[in-house]
């Protein structure tokens, strides 16, 4: 198979006081070049934390973490820090964090923390070639007052605002892929909407793969080709994005859908008192996803 | 409840060196309860001379030596614990109920009280506590009581300011604010909802202290104020020796010597509790 | 019907660094017993400082509510404490940390005297049992509860003074889907046991047309629509509301179909 990322058998465990924590179970996930997938389940569910490991900054130094992150076919895990910092992030593989407000640092303007980004894929560039990149880069999302959003300091934007910004940062480098962790959770519906429209604009014109981790089923509805599905660690279904909401098969899966709260006005969500063990039961991959794998190769 | 000790022990004791911190200060207050009954001559820390035997070096019989009038350094050293242990204790005693209040309600009542409190915690803490505390010996008696008095004057507004700064910082949290709409008095707030949150930050404050305080009372005595003869001090008789450091060594090193144990080791338990309270607070 | 809240001509203004920042601008709007009125909106939009004025955290700078036709803008008395009560979005951090379960709990028990001292143990576990908890949890500490549970136990500290009105302020925007269905659900149940009026605070519109029956929408401190539950999502009037509306990402197409 051609995929981008190709994870396999990731399993992650914490050690804790007398015991250990799983919380990854051998986790199998693919992305394909200039796909936007998303990855959905509950807090606790483990696709945050999965984000880090791809990256490689999960700091905790209680993490036992086994299994293989492709990308390209060279195994991220196997590689050193230097070469994840000076090759793939920001550069090759980026990511948007969920609150913009604490993802950006307070003490420097934006200037000069899109400068930063800048300078990491050329680090050579002369201070005035440096500020024509970022005013193009802010003026492509129709930001009117440049020269001022430049001179600011985060906690002088709003929220839209900021998050706009760290969208461009994570795609102005035209990474192959861009991972989002929960990217609109912390916005109101309006801007949460503009700022999924922004990320899919941006990504289709440089061919980006997305992978989306999220809890909002919605916003899976709305952004993504493909979905996993996973709980406690384990990925439970996947399917392509119709056969997920028309046609959901894991019990899981039809717990969350029913769980929403709809707009139609059908009474307060249902939910089972007693649900099964989720993860003890099978994973369903839908049959359409064999047709699409080979589409794909 | 009890689970919650063992996962702070677990924590507590991930670190060698809180854990040193620990053993050394278990072995200080075992000496300072127990002074009478494991010293060799109990009685020299008292009015007990011994010309016969004064300026002998350490042996079998007097582990650090004798002084210039034939005590026995050993033990008065045990005692000499006692004695700044208990000081440091009822300066603490004073000073630490004091402080807690003030910052309590400087930190929860704005405007006009929050500013005049806080304005006289920073006049004293601008102060340098040991010439001010030789300032008022001097001016006054030298004696335990205006020693223990000085000191405490000048030690509560340091907790005032680390219960100020805490106070402040949570008196907007959700669960103050849903105290208030049940209809809780400011009292309860302040002492049962806000005062709880203060304790781990205080109880570690008050570890390092005690040493902090000690090394105040033995500067104090060094400097010939304070602790009066014959009831032996660390300081006091960290200076006597001086004099005679080249030929009784003895005199200065083990009281001095003394004085750095108790130091390192409540230092290194405060370190150790701090870290051990503040993966706590997750 | 009575109206057992009416706000009148609310405005509420702060001074943020020299400048004057209004928070709500000449707001009216009443409620009636048994009402679980929606306080719709965006950050900005007020609607958290609305909350707070009816909670008494806060005076409004001009205007007045009336409870039962009593003034109470002013000063909060002890009925009045005891009859509006409160269940909070963040659930790491409505409850102390430091204090167990069930001093959080028998904190309005004991202010407001609703049994005799000898009987809060009994009543404490009565209550975690109304909202679904173990009896065995009284003696814990919030660290170890999960996010659902400790909105449970913050309901129970609400129903506890047996109040009127409880101001439910986002109380399920930071839980799991599956947890606020069930969350949802024991709210409901407990609106019905113990006749309760319910303002829900929250930005969350799919819950909103499934728990209320009336909608108050807010934009920078303004009503620009109100009405029944089921008028402002089949025939909204105001473009702000139809573009919330719109911006909902929903889960199936007839959801999509409905939109404006």
């Amino acid at each position: 198979m051609n995929s981008l990322l190709s994870i396999e058998s990731l399993e992650l465990s914490f050690e804790l006081y007398k015991r250990n924590l799983k919380v990854l179970n051998k986790i199998n996930l693919n992305l394909f070049k200039g796909e936007k997938i998303a990855v959905v389940g509950e807090s606790g569910s483990g696709k945050s934390v999965m984000l880090r490991i791809i990256l490689g900054i999960l700091n905790d130094k209680n993490a036992l973490i086994q299994g293989k992150v492709f990308f390209d076919s060279i195994d991220l895990r196997t590689q050193k820090q230097n070469y994840m910092k000076n090759y793939i992030r920001g550069r090759e593989i980026s990511m948007i964090f969920q609150d913009p407000m604490a993802s950006l640092n307070p003490v420097f303007t934006i200037r000069d923390q899109i400068t930063n980004v800048i300078k990491l894929k050329n680090k050579n560039l002369k201070k005035n070639e440096v500020e024509d990149i970022a005013f193009e880069q802010l003026k492509k999302v129709s930001i009117s007052d440049v020269g001022r959003v430049l001179d600011s300091y985060p906690f002088q934007l709003s929220g839209g605002m900021a998050q706009r910004i760290l969208i461009i940062m994570a795609l102005m480098n035209n990474p192959k892929i861009v991972l989002a962790d929960e990217p609109s959770t912390a916005l109101d519906v309006t801007l949460q909407k503009q700022a999924l429209n922004l990320m899919n604009e941006l990504a289709n014109e440089i061919q980006s793969a997305m992978l989306l981790v999220t809890h909002n089923l919605g916003v899976v509805r709305e952004f993504a080709e493909r979905v996993y599905v996973i709980y406690r660690g384990t990925i439970v279904e996947e399917g392509l994005i119709d056969d997920i909401f028309n046609n959901p098969q894991h019990p899981y899966t039809i717990a969350l859908l029913e769980a929403v709260p709809r707009l139609t006005g059908h009474g307060l969500p249902k939910f089972d008192p007693n649900p099964p063990e989720y993860e003890k039961i099978k994973k369903f991959s839908h049959s359409s996803l064999t047709k699409y794998y080979e589409k794909h190769s | 409840m009890f689970d919650n000790i063992l996962i702070f022990w677990f924590k507590f004791k991930k670190n060698p060196f809180s854990l040193i911190g620990l053993i050394i200060v278990s072995i200080v207050i075992l000496i300072t309860i127990f002074a009478p009954f494991i010293t060799p001559f109990p009685e020299h820390a008292g009015k007990v001379v011994d010309f016969s035997n004064m300026n002998q070096p350490p042996s079998n019989i007097n582990y650090f030596g004798t002084d210039t009038i034939g005590r026995d350094v050993f033990s008065r050293t045990m005692f000499a614990y006692r004695t700044s242990f208990f000081l440091s204790l009822v300066v603490l005693i004073i000073a630490v109920p004091v402080g807690v209040f003030f910052g309590l309600l400087g930190g929860y009542f704005s405007g006009l009280f929050e500013n005049v409190l806080m304005r006289i915690v920073d006049v004293f803490l601008s102060l340098p506590a040991l010439v001010l505390a030789m300032v008022i010996i001097g001016l006054t008696e030298n004696s335990m009581t205006y020693i223990m008095a000085a000191i405490s004057l000048l030690w509560w507004p340091w907790y005032s300011r680390l219960v100020y700064s805490i106070t402040k910082s949570i008196k907007n949290e959700d669960y103050i604010a849903a105290a208030k709409i049940c209809g809780a008095s400011n009292f309860h707030i302040l002492f049962f909802e806000i005062l709880p949150n203060c304790l781990p930050s205080v109880l570690t404050k008050i570890t390092t202290d005690l040493a902090f305080v000690i090394m105040i009372i033995a500067a104090l005595g060094f400097v010939g104020l304070g602790v009066q003869p014959p009831i032996p001090d660390l300081g006091r008789m960290t200076a006597d020796g001086m004099d005679l450091v080249f030929d009784s060594y003895w005199l200065s090193l083990f009281p001095g010597l003394a004085i750095l144990f108790l130091v390192v080791g409540f230092n290194l338990l405060g370190d150790g509790l701090r870290e051990a309270f503040d993966l706590d607070l997750r | 019907m009575k109206n057992i809240l009416k706000i009148k001509n609310i405005t509420k203004e702060y001074k943020i660094a020299s400048k004057k920042v209004i928070a709500l601008n000449n707001i009216s709007l009443n409620v009636q017993i048994g009402d679980c009125l929606a306080i719709v909106g965006e950050s900005g939009s007020g609607k958290t400082t609305l909350g707070r004025l009816i909670l008494g955290l806060e005076n409004p700078t001009k205007g007045t509510i009336f409870y039962n036709d009593k003034n109470i803008s002013a000063k909060r008395n002890i009925q009045n404490r005891k009859d509006i009560q409160v269940v909070q979005q963040n659930p790491l951090t409505s409850l102390n940390p430091k204090n167990k379960i069930s001093s959080s709990i028998s904190l309005p028990l004991k202010i407001h005297k609703i049994v005799k001292k000898e009987s809060i143990p009994e009543k404490v576990i009565e209550l975690l049992n109304s909202v679904g908890l173990n009896k065995d949890l009284a003696n814990s500490f919030p660290s170890s509860l999960s996010g659902g549970q400790r909105q449970r136990v913050a309901i129970a500290r609400a129903i506890a003074s047996n109040p009127k009105i409880i101001v439910l302020d986002e109380p399920t925007s930071a839980l799991d889907v599956l947890v606020q269905a069930k969350v949802l659900k024991l709210l409901s149940d407990i609106q019905k046991n113990y006749n309760l009026t319910y303002l829900f605070i929250t930005h969350d519109l799919g819950v909103v047309r499934n728990v209320s029956n009336r909608v108050v929408v807010l934009k920078n401190g303004e009503i620009v629509e109100e009405g029944e539950t089921v008028e402002i999502f089949q025939r909204p009037k105001h473009e702000y509301t139809k573009n919330l509306i719109r911006s909902i990402p929903v889960v199936s197409a007839e959801e999509e179909k409905i939109k404006p």
